[in-house]
Parts: structure tokens; sequence; C-alpha cells
């Protein structure tokens, strides 16, 4: 501080604006971390959904067989998921909510 | 003076200029804003249905009378045009599952191999990224007891809109609680009709159809058919 005290007026400002730039640059960094790891999360959860949505296939499979399908379902959800799907449209304009 | 003028002349260009900008701005951004959302959503967005498993029909002894397989089919909804591109996918196709015939299929698909195995969707997954008109599909039986006694008791089903369909014998009877709801979910896909991350919402939940347990063995209810 007393280094700080003892530059002249430029330097300290320049040095006060570098530190406001740094200060910025460590709260960007947290922000995106943040979204990165919500994001993450988020996928994770999307992939749970999607497995236990396919699962309920298999309901009249043998104990042995649900077990194999169930591991492919959690490896493989959206390629299950797609796989039973059904219809795949467009959704209208006029069913869009505002 | 002239000088002065034209800086007039000019700043008030600038300033009509600028006026258009920030009207269209705003028109785009906060008047027409939900129309163009919606019309973009029209564009990414689909929807998806999800069958619901039938229920099965057992007698009071728990005998299944009629229980739902699935089985999952490769299919090729669309033949690729160019030479390269189909070779391609041929020569992948032939290595993963060895020699295959493609069989044509209603609505113009061709079947490439049925019944795959749990160890082969693994190893289809890459080719079925890479490849859009490659697809696995769900395929449901829905099997019955093998006494031909039993057939018309039981009755038959077949392929509604939504998932299987009773149309006679118990199938029929107890269709509305064997049925079940099928399922919808809503997300946004790119220019490849790829799914985009976090895009994804279940719409509705699959409600699977209930078990039917009846209140008679196989015995009684043959006899109670005649």
């Amino acid at each position: 501080m007393v280094k700080l005290l003892a530059l002249d007026s430029n330097s300290r400002l320049i040095t006060c604006v570098g530190s406001l730039l740094l200060l910025l640059l460590v709260v960007g960094a947290g922000e995106i971390s943040d979204n990165l790891q919500e994001r993450v999360q988020q996928r994770q959860l999307e992939r749970a959904e999607w497995a236990k949505v396919t699962t309920q296939m298999f309901g009249h499979m043998s104990m042995e067989k649900q077990t194999v399908w169930s591991d492919i379902a959690d490896e493989n959800p959206q390629l299950l998921l797609k796989a039973c799907t059904v219809k795949f449209k467009r959704i209208p304009y006029s069913s869009l909510s505002n | 003076m002239d000088y002065q003028n034209r800086a007039k002349k000019l700043l008030f260009f600038f300033g009509l200029w600028g006026a258009v900008l920030a009207s269209s701005l705003f028109y785009y951004t906060v008047y027409a804003r939900d129309k163009y959302m919606r019309k973009g959503d029209e564009i990414s967005l689909r929807r998806g249905i999800i069958p619901a498993l039938r229920g099965q029909i057992l007698d009071k002894n728990g005998v299944k009378l009629a229980w739902s397989e699935i089985h999952y089919d490769l299919i090729l909804t669309k033949v690729p045009k160019f030479y390269l591109q189909k070779s391609s996918l041929f020569s992948k196709l032939k290595t993963l599952i060895g020699g295959f015939k493609l069989k044509e299929q209603p609505g113009g698909e061709s079947l490439i191999m049925r019944d795959i195995q749990p160890e082969l969707v693994k190893e289809l997954e890459p080719l079925v990224k890479q490849y859009r008109d490659l697809t696995i599909r769900l395929r449901t039986e829905r099997r019955h007891l093998d006494d031909p006694a039993y057939t018309k008791i039981i009755g038959d089903v077949k392929m509604g809109d939504s998932g299987l369909d009773g149309i006679s014998g118990l199938e029929y009877k107890y269709n509305d609680e064997l049925k079940g709801k099928a399922g919808s979910y809503v997300v946004m896909v790119d220019s490849q009709q790829k799914w985009i991350p976090g895009k994804w919402t279940l719409e509705r939940k699959v409600q699977p159809g209930t078990d039917i347990i009846l209140d008679k063995d196989l015995s009684q209810l043959l006899e109670s058919s005649k």
C-alpha cells in the first residue's frame, strides 16, 4: 500500500485499472466454470431421463435380458429413445404457445 | 456557410439512419419478438411420441396368456443417392453385421436386419450417428399362449396410431386398461436433425398398460367360453 502511494498518479491509475481488469477476469472465469458445471449436470439429468423412459419398454423381458438392455440404455439412451419413438414431427405453428 | 449546411445535412442523414435502425431493432426485439421466436421454434422443435408397453393378460394362477415382446430392427429410411456414400455405408455395415440384403418395407424404407442384439447396438451407434438415414427402430410383437384352444378367447391386436389396439376377445374387452397412455417429448434439432444438448423436455409421461389378472384359471376359461 505504501509502495502504491509512493507512485506517481499515472502509475497508480494504471495499477488500479490493471487490478480491476484482473478482478473482472477472475469473476468471468468463475461464471464460465459455473455455467459449464450446470450444463454438464443438465446433460447428465437428460441422459438419465432418456434411460428411464426407454427402460419402461423392457417390462415384459426376463430379468436377465432386462439387465442387459438396461445397461445398453444407460450407455446409449438417446439412441434407444429415438428407436422407441413412433412419430417424430414438426410442431405446427398454431400449437406453439406464445 | 456552405460547409455548415453540408455538415447539418450529413448529421440529419445520420440521425435518420440511426432512427430507422433503432426502430427496426425495437420492432424485431420487442414488438414482433414472440412471432419470430415461434417461427424459429416451428423450424427447430420436434415432438416425439413414445408408445406405452401393452399390459399382460394372466390367469388367476399367474400363467401368461398374452404379453408383449420388443425387438430392435436396423432400418435404412432412404438409400443414399451418391455412389460413394452408399458404398462406404454398405461396406461399414458389412464389416459390422456381415452380408445383408435390403428388404423393401412399406413407406419406401428398407429393412437391413431384424432383431439386433444388445452388443450390436453398441457397435452400431457411431454409424447411426454418422448416417442420418440409418436408424434402429423398435418393433413390438404381441405374443399369446401357444395353444390354439385359447386363440379365440385371448383375441387379437392390430397396430394403431400410438401402439397396439385390441380388436377381439380379451384383448378387446380389456383394451383400455391394457393399452396404457403414450408419452411425448419435445426436442430442439439442428439442421442435420441432431438433438441439441439441454433442449429436451418430457411433455407427457408414458403410462404403461396395466396387467390384467383374470379371476379364472385356464380350464375355467376354456369351459366358460363353450
